[in-house]
């Protein structure tokens, strides 16, 4: 259970298949402390499917993933404990519709970490200021924006003060308009020094903000690197195809 | 004499057997609540087991889910294809001869309770099923990636949402529950039906009858005015109803 390279999430050769359906065929990835990865790649490549199984929402067929020093994939390892130590954020936000924002963000820490109703909704209110939504805490989800549900859906994940956040897709459930009040948002935190792994469309947002980028296809790796140059001088044929589609939809053959 | 009106709403016929009546009843109602708690309990019991599943773990422990699963499926298939009379008939004339303690001796009244348990934990679990399915998985996704194990997440976000859609449905078989009731009658315990029917045979008049329906529908007619609300209410949530495109 031993993890020298002291990176904060790591994977090795990680596979899953659904069926005969093979989603990822043997990725590794090493996100080191306080960096911001970003997974783009065409739908279908398995990007979401890698971030589900590092958190074991999707069991992996085959591999390990570790999260700082300890495997979450051992077969004798406290995977609710280590579950919460990444927090996770949804397309589809996934709110808790029969509570109130402020008890979406204290339940788990209540429930998980048996904190105090007290404490738990005073660090509740904290982090919703972080998201600049304190005058919502007594609201229903139901009654918010898209987006303001995404932030509200950051601010519970974080409330676990979990080592790693992982994004899938987090702003391609919302509206246009929606999409800055998050991206802002998972800015501020990059730049606050959380470890962050961003599967995403928003290419603006993996040029800026991510330290590395990984692009996926068919299950595997294709290329990684520094933002710009993967962006702007890729090595491989199929990023170069992606990219292109991706950047300049008009000019789609 | 021998008019209809005299026949059904006779207040003179009525008046001697009203306490009778209201003691009938009240018999009805502890029939009805009594059962509603064990039924529900032994519901939710079900409707959990019949959702076991274990994902990770070796194979004893999958066979162990397995076989949890089977049961509340055996069990909840057999007492939706019986007829409540037959179980609550079964039970009156088999249990004394049983030996099983506390249970050969049972009263009418009790065995009319347990009967109806029987049958309505497997109503109750089903209607409880379609709820806890109708939850997405996204609700489940987001409650583990917090941390919650399998048995908080079924306890703070699963169930209580399954439970807030199925109110409908748990009140409509609370309706259902309260006019079977009357079954346990036919092995003399003095529900209102049966005692009603005491009276109509001694003066051949119908009267106590109708006093008895009265009975049930100021009970049955406010919980279906709250039934409807809440479909209505479900209704205009998801912007469904009847829909008219000319």
């Amino acid at each position: 259970m031993s993890n020298p390279t002291g990176a904060a999430v790591r994977v090795e050769r990680l596979v899953k298949h659904f069926g005969a359906n093979e989603v990822l065929r043997g990725i590794d990835l090493e996100v080191a402390r306080g960096d911001v990865v970003c997974v783009i790649g065409p739908s279908g490549s398995g990007k979401s499917t890698l971030l589900r199984c590092m958190n074991l929402i999707e069991t992996p067929t085959a591999g390990r993933v570790f999260v700082g020093d300890d495997e979450i994939t051992h077969h004798k390892a406290d995977t609710n404990s280590l579950r919460s130590r990444m927090g996770m954020v949804f397309q589809s936000f996934n709110l808790f519709p029969h509570r109130t924002v402020i008890e979406n963000i204290a339940m788990a820490p209540m429930v998980v970490k048996g904190l105090s109703k007290a404490d738990a909704q005073a660090r509740g209110m904290e982090l919703l200021r972080r998201v600049g939504l304190e005058e919502k805490a007594g609201a229903s989800p139901r009654s918010l924006s898209g987006g303001q549900q995404q932030r509200v859906a950051i601010a519970r994940a974080l409330a676990m003060e979990p080592e790693v956040m992982l994004f899938d897709e987090a702003t391609s459930a919302l509206d246009p308009e929606l999409v800055g009040e998050v991206l802002a948002v998972m800015r501020e935190l990059a730049e606050g020094g959380m470890t962050m792994v961003v599967v995403t469309h928003e290419m603006g947002f993996a040029r800026e903000v991510c330290d590395r980028l990984v692009f996926m296809d068919g299950g595997v790796i294709v290329e990684s690197g520094d933002p710009a140059t993967v962006l702007s001088n890729p090595v491989h044929e199929r990023t170069r195809r992606f990219l292109a589609r991706v950047l300049e939809p008009e000019a789609e053959v | 004499m021998g008019t209809i009106g005299e026949l059904f709403f006779s207040w003179d016929a009525v008046r001697p057997w009203l306490e009778t009546l209201f003691r009938g009843f009240w018999v009805t109602i502890q029939l009805t609540f009594i059962s509603l708690v064990f039924a529900l309990t032994g519901g939710m019991i079900l409707a959990v087991m019949r959702q076991t599943r274990s994902a990770r773990g070796g194979i004893p422990r999958r066979i162990g889910a397995g076989l949890v699963r089977l049961l509340a499926i055996v069990y909840i298939d057999v007492f939706r294809g019986l007829p409540a009379l037959l179980v609550i008939i079964i039970l009156y004339v088999s249990l004394p001869f049983t030996n099983i303690p506390v249970l050969d001796t049972f009263t009418g009244f009790q065995v009319g309770i347990l009967a109806l348990s029987l049958v309505y934990a497997a109503y109750l679990a089903e209607i409880f099923r379609a709820g806890i399915e109708s939850v997405e998985r996204g609700q489940v996704e987001a409650a583990r990636s917090l941390g919650m194990s399998n048995r908080q997440c079924l306890r703070k976000i699963v169930l209580p949402q399954a439970v807030r859609r199925v109110m409908p449905p748990l009140l409509n078989e609370f309706i259902i529950l309260s006019k079977d009731t009357s079954l346990v009658g036919v092995i003399a315990v003095s529900e209102v039906v049966y005692v009603a029917r005491g009276a109509q045979s001694v003066d051949l008049n119908s009267s106590p009858l109708t006093a008895a329906a009265v009975m049930f529908l100021v009970f049955t007619l406010p919980l279906i005015r709250i039934v409807d609300r809440y479909i209505e209410r479900d209704r205009r949530r998801s912007g469904g109803g009847t829909v008219v495109i000319r």
